[in-house]
């Protein structure tokens, strides 16, 4: 074929010409279209908050009792729905007063709450003491629902009148920190609607539920596997109460593949608050003047509010030596984990179990710390395993103790797709091998490594204990150090899953469980000791409780440590930010 | 081999200069240890750092030429592994015949239907700690199927040339035939089938480590995209996170493809057009010669 | 002459059976395609199985983190996995799973249950078909174009067509992808990164709906459109060059046959086994843009099949993957079908007469 015979088929190249025209015309349009952002209707999107960083799948449920169901009606989320007796506020550790008026003990073994007089469900009928009791008595009838454990500190629940509701505490054990941590936590539940839904289903949180009636400024208005979508009950009952409704008409979460596409998003100023892990987030309004902020506007960021730990199988050979455990301890560099895993979201980690900044640090002992705990230290970790232990290191560069137990192979794992947690084992795998430890790291899915931690299927793991609540530290010792009420190896455990064990515990335990200001300090010294010599779990970095930023371009009033008109926190006390927003002012 | 394009020398000089990176490349650049920490999260590139950083404070460049050594060896063996059974699979159906090669080609036509993507995702949870070699077995036995089928039809084609009828009447066997009278023939496209296992060996490598499911406890240059995603230097801008991984796996697929193209055309007469083109400038006298030769 | 008087001696011979032979090799090709079915159907049955772990302890654990205690868990556990059927023997779980089958149930998710596997589908599929079915038909129009014209025309047009279509068919989609997000919607940001539509907006056919969803269709469609005109390219003008250097075109020009009629014939039989591409393509449509869909947030199969894999959700997986074999072998079926219609020599070989 020469170019001579190359015939001039024009139709062919006007037919071409066309189709190259026509795409490029659409091309064009479309990237006119994006460019002056159009979408959603301008004035829908002022009266809209978008929320992002709580809902990763499709909506199937907006059922309470459902640990999976749809935000926020899963326990202990935004009480946009539904709603709690009190809201916890992280900050000064107040129970703010939501669907109950205050808590009272009138002795050591009982509580009382006082409920709103004008609470009211969505669909009119009155909020009263029986809807409080047949909530929490679903623990004993259905025994999958996610305050099971009321029971164990309470004795019975009782309404002595039509706003009163009495607990018995257990007087054995008594911990009116741990019920009213569940009271803050879970929400109430309409007797009237549930009651025959109970009574038909023995799988109570299999139920859909997918017409909700709650308590809460907000009702269900649409939901597909991209969003859910509320809109403001204007006859909410709290308005009377606290003089306002929230300001935005419509609140929208938007369903996210992963992390990076809800950043994203946020950057443009298409979500206006998010509780997601974003790395780096102070380059968005320093380098790209995004007006964009966090609660802190330098490090670290965001409130401490848990602690992520290096789980320590003390059944396993070789970590069963306390003495092992805090050599380890000391090899890792928590600096480190700090700035790159954390992002410079977290102060370097102390090895107390008591969180230094926050409610908590009324308890922290920063003496008792420096003087019995470990920082990072590899010179101070050699001289442990060499020293005391008398280890010797073989020619593959791993200690051998002298009973011949190497220190090693272990394996440290986390669930893939929790990428702080996996960077954080990846850095302490890193010093543990430098220091003389064979530790390799392990992703498995997140249901499998679940699985495994809770069994005692692992050597070392990078899992999560109590946060911070109405019960904490309480709670966080008793999961670290507590063994009283944990299974043996192969059965499935819900805290200190490495099944430490020490004969002073259980007394401190019950002890703390009652006491308040100094003498709770004295006790949580005491515990932190045990602690400290021991090391059953290593705390790796500090983790908010949520993580908290958000972007002023659409709405401003967002709560921060110098105007700190709410808490940083979306569940709680969190819902008072969402009555203080303004539009920003265009 | 005659008629080595200019085209075979690029691809060929761009893989080779991939593989010395790779394997030799620690050895020249002695910058950094693997594992070594030169800074903080996503540094800047730098004097020390030629690439920057890592989200974990790791040299990029360092991890840059570990990884290219790690999907490279996944990516040969796998490639081997592949064409091996592949080409057992094929010859044998093709050769035989009959209810053989309805078996073997019905069981291949099954494997092909099932998506492979989901098969290794599945194999590599099942397997929980991965190892290179584990991982390169794993790519090699879910990719032989298409290698089969091509085959196939090479060796039915080959089965019907004269010198097979020759060998067999001499009484050669059934194996020594294959070895000696039907591989040999159909080399070259053995060649080509590998060096295309190899291509799509470290393309699905790279495909699995993205999803995390990757060599555990190695680097590979999927695995420095799995982080790059993970930690979101797109957003961030820190591009030195994904951009030379990138490049890297792209130029190697492309040199591959390259180079497969080109002994396509060495081998295949037909398909060699520029050499036909440099030589002569009006079509004419081919025709002419060929009607000469018809006559 | 011989080679001719062998061709009008075949297609006498042909005429006459020519139907049912027709019928005879469509009869042993679905007998086949079948077969291949029911086996795909047992190992899309057995697959989710090999994920360590069992789906009931995801739930449980979920359950376990609000503070259930130990043995009422396991009364849980032990009803879940009642209720699911987990405690039956293999065999009996497979007969069940076919039996739903021929009703055409693929039961419910477990990790997202109540939801169906058959509504979580539905809701995905569209986008997956959208964002893909477009990419390759424009992908195969206008790569089969470009290495047809390069074919034709040769020179530098032609080497530089190749080499281009080759660099963008090379690279993988993903990288593509992410190299393409980073430029075009966050350094120039000019397309929205992530999602089908801007949140806020829902599912509706309104001409506002249609450009915001068009507007985040452009950034995956053309990390997918790049790819598949690349190869396109580069098969169409192999096949084309191929066919240029045989008999019957030197043939045909000895004859005086005019260019254009040439160009006909050639390019028809260079088309062959891009229609088997295309038609292949299309099969594996359902299953493909796995990692296309999880870079751009979209809401399609592949990310219900990567979550549904992540959570040991056995009906979903075994829901989709089947749904993928189904389709893969109609799109070659219906290939074999079409090549037996149109290419007497299928039938002929498949005779016995080659």
């Amino acid at each position: 074929m020469t170019d001579e015979s190359v015939p001039r088929t024009s139709r062919r190249r006007f037919l071409t010409g066309v189709a190259l025209a026509g795409a490029g015309a659409g091309f064009g349009g479309t990237l006119l279209t994006g460019c002056t952002g159009t979408g959603a209707t301008g004035g829908k999107r002022a009266q809209t908050l978008f929320v992002a960083g709580f809902q990763w799948a499709p909506p199937t449920s907006f059922n309470p009792l459902n640990p999976n169901g749809c935000w926020p009606t899963a326990e202990d989320n935004m009480q946009l729905l539904y709603e709690s007796l009190f809201g916890f506020n992280l900050l000064d550790g107040k129970l703010e007063p939501h669907l109950a008026t205050g808590i009272a003990a009138p002795d050591a073994h009982t509580l009382t709450v006082s409920m709103q007089p004008k609470a009211a469900w969505h669909d009119g009928k009155p909020v009263t003491a029986d809807d409080v009791v047949f909530t929490f008595s679903l623990a004993r009838t259905h025994p999958e629902v996610p305050f099971a454990s009321f029971f164990q500190f309470a004795k019975s629940i009782t309404a002595t009148d039509a706003h009163t509701v009495t607990i018995a505490l257990d007087p054995a054990h008594p911990n009116p920190a741990m019920v009213k941590s569940l009271l803050a936590a879970n929400y109430v539940l309409p007797q009237h609607v549930w009651a025959p839904i109970a009574a038909k289903n023995k799988q109570i949180s299999q139920v859909p539920n997918m017409t909700p009636v709650g308590s809460g400024p907000y009702k269900l208005d649409k939901h597909s596997a991209a969003q859910v979508s509320y809109t403001r009950h204007d006859g909410y009952w709290g308005k009377a109460v606290r003089g306002k409704l929230p300001a935005p008409k419509y609140v929208v979460h938007p369903i996210f593949k992963d992390n990076a596409a809800g950043d994203l998003a946020f950057e443009r100023g298409e979500v206006d608050v998010m509780q997601q892990f974003t790395p780096q987030i102070w380059k968005m309004w320093q380098d790209k003047h995004e007006p964009i902020g966090t609660w802190y506007d330098t490090a670290p960021y965001q409130v401490p509010g848990s602690i992520p730990m290096l789980v320590c199988n003390t059944t396993r050979k070789g970590l069963s030596d306390p003495r092992v455990r805090r050599a380890l301890a000391y090899a890792i560099d928590y600096g480190r984990i700090a700035k790159t895993a954390m992002s410079q979201y977290s102060d370097p980690a102390k090895s107390s179990l008591i969180l230094p900044r926050g409610v908590e640090q009324q308890y922290f002992d920063a003496q008792n710390v420096a003087q019995h705990g470990w920082s990072y230290d590899p010179a101070k970790s050699r001289s442990i395993l060499e020293n005391e232990l008398h280890a010797r290191k073989g020619s593959d560069g791993v200690y051998r103790l002298p009973d011949g137990t190497r220190l090693g192979p272990w394996t440290a794992q986390t669930p893939t797709g929790w990428s702080d947690w996996q960077t954080a084992l990846q850095v302490v795998a890193e010093n543990a091998k430098a220091a003389g430890f064979d530790v390799a790291t392990k992703f498995p899915q997140a249901a499998q490594t679940t699985t495994a931690v809770q069994n005692g299927d692992f050597d070392l793991a990078c899992w999560y204990v109590a946060g911070v609540s109405p019960a904490s530290p309480w709670q966080r010792f008793r999961d670290v150090l507590d063994d009283r009420a944990v299974p043996k190896l192969g059965v499935s455990a819900f805290y200190n899953y490495g099944r430490f064990s020490n004969p002073h515990v259980p007394a401190l335990i019950d002890r703390a469980a009652t006491l308040t200001g100094a003498a709770a300090k004295a006790v949580y010294g005491q515990l932190d000791q045990i602690f400290m010599a021991n090391a059953p779990m290593i705390p790796l970095m500090y983790r908010p409780v949520d993580f908290y930023e958000f972007n002023h371009g659409t709405w401003t009033g967002f709560p921060t440590s110098r105007n700190p008109s709410g808490p940083p926190q979306f569940r709680g006390a969190g819902i008072d930010w969402l009555y203080d927003l303004k539009p920003a002012t265009s | 081999m005659t008629r080595l394009t200019p085209r075979f020398h690029v691809a060929a000089g761009i893989v080779a200069a991939v593989l010395l990176f790779g394997l030799l490349g620690p050895l020249v650049f002695r910058g950094h240890a693997l594992g070594a920490v030169v800074g903080g999260l996503y540094d800047h590139p730098s004097g020390s750092a030629w690439l920057g950083t890592d989200n974990i404070g790791h040299d990029v460049f360092t991890n840059l030429m570990y990884g290219t050594r790690t999907s490279l060896t996944i990516g040969l063996v796998a490639g081997l592994f592949a064409t091996l059974i592949g080409v057992v699979v094929g010859t044998l159906a093709g050769y035989r015949g009959g209810a053989v090669e309805e078996a073997l080609m019905g069981v291949t036509n099954v494997i092909l239907a099932i998506p492979s993507i989901v098969v290794l995702i599945l194999i590599s949870i099942a397997l929980g700690t991965r190892s290179t070699l584990a991982m390169a077995v794993v790519l090699g036995v879910t990719s032989w199927p298409w290698t089969a089928r091509a085959v196939r039809a090479q060796a039915a084609s080959v089965r019907t040339r004269e010198h097979l009828d020759v060998a067999r009447l001499s009484g050669a066997g059934t194996f020594s035939l294959i070895c000696y009278d039907v591989v040999p023939y159909m080399l070259s496209y053995l060649c080509m089938a590998f060096v295309l296992q190899v291509s799509s060996a470290v393309l699905n490598e790279a495909a699995l480590s993205m999803l995390g499911l990757g060599p555990s406890g190695g680097v590979s240059l999927g695995i420095m995209l799995h982080w790059a995603l993970a930690w979101e230097s797109v957003r961030t801008g820190a591009w030195w996170a994904f951009v030379p991984p990138t490049v890297l796996l792209t130029l190697l697929a492309f040199a591959l493809l390259m180079l497969q193209s080109s002994l396509d055309e060495v081998f295949n007469p037909r398909l060699r057009r520029f050499v036909r083109r440099r030589r002569t400038t009006v079509a004419a006298p081919p025709p002419a010669v060929r009607k000469a030769e018809a006559a | 002459m011989a080679l001719t008087a062998d061709l009008t001696a075949g297609t006498a011979e042909a005429e006459a059976p020519a139907r049912s032979g027709l019928l005879r090799y469509l009869g042993r090709k679905a007998a086949w395609y079948l077969g291949a079915l029911l086996v795909a159907v047992l190992l899309n049955f057995l697959l989710p199985r090999l994920i360590p772990g069992n789906p009931v302890d995801a739930i449980v654990a979920g359950l376990g983190r609000g503070g259930v205690e130990g043995s009422q868990l396991h009364a849980i556990h032990a009803h879940y996995v009642h209720e699911f059927g987990l405690d039956k023997p293999l065999w009996q779980q497979f007969l069940v799973h076919l039996g739903h089958l021929v009703h055409g149930d693929l039961g419910t998710s477990f990790a997202q249950s109540p939801a169906s596997v058959s509504g979580l589908i539905a809701q995905a599929l569209p986008w997956s078909i959208a964002l893909q079915l477009p990419a390759i038909l424009i992908g195969w129009l206008v790569g089969n174009g470009l290495g047809a014209v390069a074919a034709y025309r040769g020179g530098w047009f032609d080497r530089g067509a190749f080499l281009g279509s080759l660099f963008t068919s090379s690279m993988p989609y993903y990288c593509l992808a992410i190299l393409l997000l980073y430029l075009l919607a966050v350094a120039v940001p000019v397309l929205p990164p992530t999602g089908g539509y801007s949140f806020g907006n829902s599912p509706e056919l309104s001409a506002d709906f249609v450009l915001d969803a068009l507007t985040h269709y452009w950034l995956p469609f053309l990390s997918l459109v790049l790819v598949f005109v690349g190869g396109q390219a580069v098969g169409m003008r192999s096949m084309a060059v191929y066919e240029l250097g045989s008999d019957y075109v030197n043939y045909g020009r000895g004859l005086g046959l005019r260019d254009r009629t040439i160009v006909r014939y050639i390019f028809r039989n260079a088309m062959l086994p891009q229609v088997t591409g295309l038609a292949l393509s299309i099969g594996t449509l359902v299953g493909g843009a796995l990692i296309t869909e999880i870079v751009f947030s979209y809401p399609g199969v592949g990310t219900l099949l990567f979550t549904a894999i992540s959570q040991n959700d056995y009906p979903v997986v075994a829901g989709l993957t089947l749904l993928i074999a189904v389709a893969v072998l109609v799109a070659n079926f219906c290939v074999e079908i079409a090549y037996g219609i149109i290419d007497p020599r299928i039938r002929a070989a498949s005779r016995g007469e080659r």
